[in-house]
């Protein structure tokens, strides 16, 4: 996961801004607590979405409490915690950070695979750990891994090669809740999120790809220069269509009191952080 | 059983628009967001699943019938498929479609191909069905509103009708979503997509 799922602040309200807040901290702390604290620094907006997620599907109120930040540690700031969900998401997203270090690893050069290299027997038995906990993320990580590659030696067009993400995001949101109705919506909410993702950094990486000659699915039919001139409206319309449907998708989730964060991020983030990747290609030229 | 007419309190001759209106004005009624804390609150969760379950089997009803009424007038040689599409059943349907040969592949076997597509979550693939299906067929109504209901989705990043991004859960908003989602399920002919 890629930090793509933020919220658009502008919107939020107060209240819902400390709340966002006080989730990240309470990831960041459990980060730092169970597998130290080089994790605190990886933590990305995408887990505290999914930690939201989480916590909005469910029937308790997480419990809130004052921590010190170690990057402020004379403020004291608010951080909150729900069983079973908040060690959930940070093992995930340990997880998840060492199947992004191996993806690093058999796609760069050795000169740009020698730090993180360096980072396995330094982390090794945190990722051990974590992956341990969560046998079943574990297998379907690295079951996405494999039908990725898969999907980028036959050079397949842009719904196929979204597909490993969007079927991992789409297993993991359908656990989060037991009533049949709500995982069938969270099944297809969590194909179009992952789709999403995929598409996005699909966009990020465009001119990457082209010079390093990797996988991008844009770049089967077109190239850089010409989806430049399009002003990338391929990619758009693509990521476009999956936002709208993501929208009709979170529309008939029961959630409780989180939604209106939930909302902003579906219904304003997403977008945002499309037009940030766009407004950031604008200055690199 | 009970008459789904009477959960909405509409007449069985009741047009589709009528019906759909009454249902929306039902569901901003007894939408749960207005009990909260009420200690009505589960009767009006209950009333508002027996409303939807009402809607939702009138326009099965209705829906079956055009359907019927359209293989009677041997209007398409794919009305199995569709059937097979509008209960779900995805993969089955798919494989029929495969199995047709090129020269048969008529405006309506994009169309449903293009369902298979959208039900399945390959928008981009989907839209490319749709197009061609509009290209080869453009006076059909229910492939022009699938395609232009995707080319907005694409232009927008949103739905077309929807209110852009609301901040809070409003009833209104609601509503427009569910009719959304569903106008999106009855062009679409399915409802797997929610």
């Amino acid at each position: 996961m890629f930090g793509y799922i933020r919220p658009f602040q502008p919107e939020l309200r107060i209240k819902e801004y400390e709340a966002y807040r006080s989730v990240y901290c309470g990831l960041c702390k459990e980060l730092g607590r169970r597998y130290g604290v080089f994790f605190r620094l990886t933590l990305s907006y995408d887990f505290t979405f999914l930690a939201i997620l989480s916590m909005s599907l469910r029937q308790s109120s997480p419990d809130f409490f004052a921590i010190r930040c170690p990057i402020n540690p004379f403020k004291k700031c608010s951080a909150c915690r729900l069983e079973g969900v908040t060690s959930q998401v940070a093992a995930q997203a340990a997880v998840t950070l060492y199947y992004k270090c191996r993806d690093h690893l058999s796609d760069e050069k050795l000169l740009c695979r020698l730090p993180v290299y360096g980072l396995f027997p330094l982390f090794g038995r945190s990722w051990k750990r974590a992956r341990a906990s969560l046998p079943a993320f574990d297998c379907l990580m690295e079951e996405m891994m494999r039908q990725q590659r898969q999907v980028e030696l036959q050079f397949a067009g842009l719904d196929l090669s979204a597909e490993p993400t969007a079927h991992a995001l789409s297993a993991i949101c359908e656990k989060l809740s037991d009533d049949p109705t709500q995982r069938r919506v969270l099944s297809r909410f969590g194909y179009l999120l992952g789709r999403y993702i995929y598409l996005m950094d699909a966009l990020d990486d465009l001119e990457k790809d082209e010079k390093k000659q990797r996988f991008n699915p844009f770049l089967q039919q077109y190239t850089v220069e010409k989806i430049k001139n399009l002003s990338y409206s391929p990619a758009v319309e693509s990521i476009h269509g999956t936002i709208a449907e993501l929208e009709k998708a979170f529309a008939l989730l029961e959630l409780n009191d989180w939604r209106p964060i939930l909302e902003n991020i579906v219904s304003f983030g997403l977008k945002q952080s499309l037009q940030k990747a766009l407004q950031k290609k604008e200055k690199n030229t | 059983m009970i008459d789904p007419y009477k959960v909405l309190g509409v007449s069985s001759a009741a047009s589709d628009e009528e019906v759909k209106k009454a249902y929306r004005e039902l569901a901003r009624k007894y939408h749960p967001d207005h009990y909260q804390g009420d200690p009505l609150f589960d009767l009006a969760e209950e009333k508002m699943k027996e409303i939807t379950a009402a809607y939702d089997q009138i326009m099965d009803m209705r829906r079956g019938g055009a359907a019927a009424q359209s293989s009677a007038g041997g209007a398409s040689q794919f009305s199995d498929i569709r059937r097979m599409i509008n209960s779900n059943r995805i993969a089955e349907a798919e494989e029929l479609l495969d199995g047709v040969p090129q020269v048969s592949r008529d405006a309506e076997w994009y169309f449903l191909k293009g369902s298979v597509f959208y039900t399945r979550g390959w928008l981009d693939e989907a839209y490319r069905h749709f197009n061609q299906a509009v290209q080869q067929n453009p006076n059909n109504p229910e492939y022009r509103m699938a395609l232009q209901q995707m080319s907005w989705q694409r232009a927008h990043g949103s739905n077309p009708g929807a209110m852009p991004g609301g901040m809070y859960c409003s009833p209104c908003n609601f509503c427009t979503s569910m009719v959304c989602a569903d106008c999106c399920c009855q062009c679409m002919g399915g409802r797997g997509c929610c």
